[in-house]
């Protein structure tokens, strides 16, 4: 019986650890569909087509970024008599108004200010106010959502406005880029996660025919989109990006992706913002997963959502902070009951992590040269220096209680050797826990600047899989939903 | 007026500027074709994989 038990408990361990194959092989899964696109991108089903664009920008206290923003919108290769930009003023307290007023009176009839007296309700309630008001009258064909600090490339909205002469089309992403002046540590990360998650995942996602969600800076929208999923944004969700992705594409019609048009915008520059940022995302795709549970994995004919490949890529990265403490924990218990079997578990997981590894950061530093001149240290240190010891340990055997202490004249004790074994074994746990740390840390005065440091040791990577997990025990916590913009300087290389 | 493949990359930005329509349709096969450039690259990233594990099946077998 004792016995029956011993194997059950491996078996389930076992389980445990081959779990964390499932965001590997997602990895490998969406970058072998990226060079699909080439044969596969809906270019082909483009036109020459320049709607009517009215531009909507929520803002709320947003005049150091609005008047490059407002220039290089005016400054598009777009007719300017097809162009008309709606500020949507969320009761600003600082100089927004008057900012706005300056542009716009450079640019008659081109830039409206509509002010909201009563503001805070959130970015969702702002963008509301505008589409009211954009669809109003009949002048507008297609509605562009964007963010204050967002810099439009001259030829990005045509870029965009081209899939429009698809009718089968409801809505158009652009690639965002980071693009900040001065990058620090943190949105160098972030640039190299936009190679991975918009210009690879999002043409992955172009080949599977659905798309996760519109960037929120940069989202084109048909009239006839707009009007049929109710003529607004949804309100009662933290990623009302996602929403209207996901309720375009329920409704039958299709959301691209242009890799082409190419927006820049500010990211958070400290572990602290890119926390605040990503808890509200992760909140809301958590929100999201929950409200269409009925939708998962039942493929129809009217959308690609519910296909299989799609929910297995959004799972396997919306879960990670599940699969790195099934990893864990499935690890350390086979130590304690099978210290081979662990081991071999422990090779086999890690040798598939190192090949998703350098097929992925190859590909991703050859697909956006721009992104990876300034950010291919941070490329190569994602996963942090732990997960690299990691590697190396499965990569070299011996590497590190043999080898490494055999070249100082050192022997590692059966102790050390245990211990070091039982420390690689939990990282992708405590990973997370000193994810958590750093954040803690830039509260400390002089912890900002040695954060700069220890991300690239603990990893960008496993700093996002700690806000997921934030983000799910906020949820479960049933905590409230507060709206917490995402500071902006102004930074952007205009 | 020059035929679009002979001109330079600027003068090709430039003339797609003008909105015209034939333009706009030469910017969209310029950038379908341009995307011929992910085979290469999955070509190239793959056998950077393949070469690190027989490099390290070689080394360390």
């Amino acid at each position: 019986m004792v016995d029956i038990l011993r194997d059950v408990l491996v078996a389930l361990l076992v389980a445990c650890v081959a779990t964390a194959l499932i965001p590997v092989v997602g990895g490998i899964v969406l970058y072998g569909i990226v060079p699909f696109h080439a044969v596969r991108s809906h270019l082909r089903r483009a036109g020459a087509y320049l709607p009517r664009v009215v531009v909507l920008i929520p803002a709320w206290n947003e005049a150091p970024v609005l008047t490059a923003s407002l220039e290089r919108l005016m400054a598009l290769e777009y007719p300017p008599d097809r162009l008309r930009v709606f500020v949507i003023d969320d009761a600003s307290t600082d100089d927004t108004p008057a900012v706005v007023g300056a542009v716009a009176e450079r640019f008659p009839g081109q830039i409206v200010h509509l002010r909201r007296e009563k503001g805070g309700q959130g970015k969702a309630h702002t963008l509301n106010h505008g589409i009211r008001r954009a669809l109003a009258d009949d002048w507008m064909e297609a509605l562009l959502i964007m963010d204050a600090d967002v810099v439009y490339r001259p030829d990005s909205l045509r870029r965009m406005t081209r899939h429009l002469a698809d009718p089968r089309v409801g809505a158009v992403s652009a690639y965002i880029r980071e693009g900040s002046r001065r990058p620090s540590a943190v949105t160098r990360f972030i640039g190299y996660e936009y190679v991975t998650g918009q210009a690879a995942a999002r043409r992955a996602e172009n080949v599977v025919g659905a798309m996760d969600c519109l960037a929120g800076g940069a989202q084109l929208h048909s009239r006839v989109n707009i009007e049929a999923i109710g003529g607004q944004v949804d309100t009662s969700t933290l990623a009302e990006d996602t929403m209207t992705t996901f309720m375009t594409q329920l409704d039958g019609r299709l959301v691209v992706f242009d890799p082409s048009a190419v927006v820049l915008a500010e990211e958070p520059d400290s572990v602290t913002g890119l926390w605040k940022q990503r808890l509200r995302w992760g909140r809301g795709n958590v929100q999201i997963s929950s409200r269409f549970r009925r939708m998962w994995f039942r493929p129809t004919r009217q959308h690609r959502l519910g296909s299989f490949v799609f929910g297995f890529m959004w799972f396997a990265i919306y879960l990670l902070p599940f699969f790195m403490t099934a990893a864990s924990v499935g690890l350390i218990g086979l130590f304690l009951l099978d210290e081979l079997l662990a081991t071999w578990m422990f090779q086999a997981l890690w040798w598939a992590a190192i090949t998703a590894y350098v097929f992925i950061t190859a590909t991703t530093l050859m697909l956006d040269r721009q992104t990876a001149r300034r950010s291919w240290l941070e490329a190569l240190m994602f996963p942090g220096l732990g997960f690299l010891v990691i590697m190396a340990a499965v990569f070299v055997p011996g590497l590190w209680d043999e080898r490494i202490p055999a070249a100082l004249d050192v022997q590692l004790g059966p102790v050390a050797v245990t211990a070091w074994t039982l420390l690689l074994y939990a990282w992708p746990v405590l990973s997370m826990v000193c994810a958590w740390g750093l954040k803690q840390l830039e509260r400390v005065p002089g912890g900002r600047r040695a954060v700069r440091f220890l991300i690239y040791l603990v990893g960008y990577g496993p700093v996002l899989c700690a806000v997921s997990a934030d983000a799910y025990l906020k949820e479960w916590q049933g905590a409230a939903q507060v709206w917490d913009k995402t500071e902006k300087k102004g930074t952007v290389a205009a | 007026m020059s035929t679009p493949t002979s001109r330079t990359e600027e003068e090709r930005a430039a003339w797609w500027a003008t909105l015209a329509p034939d333009a706009l349709e030469d910017e969209i096969r310029v950038n379908l074709r341009a995307e011929r450039r992910l085979v290469p690259i999955a070509l190239v990233a793959g056998a950077l994989t393949v070469v690190v594990l027989v490099l390290r099946t070689v080394l360390f077998s």
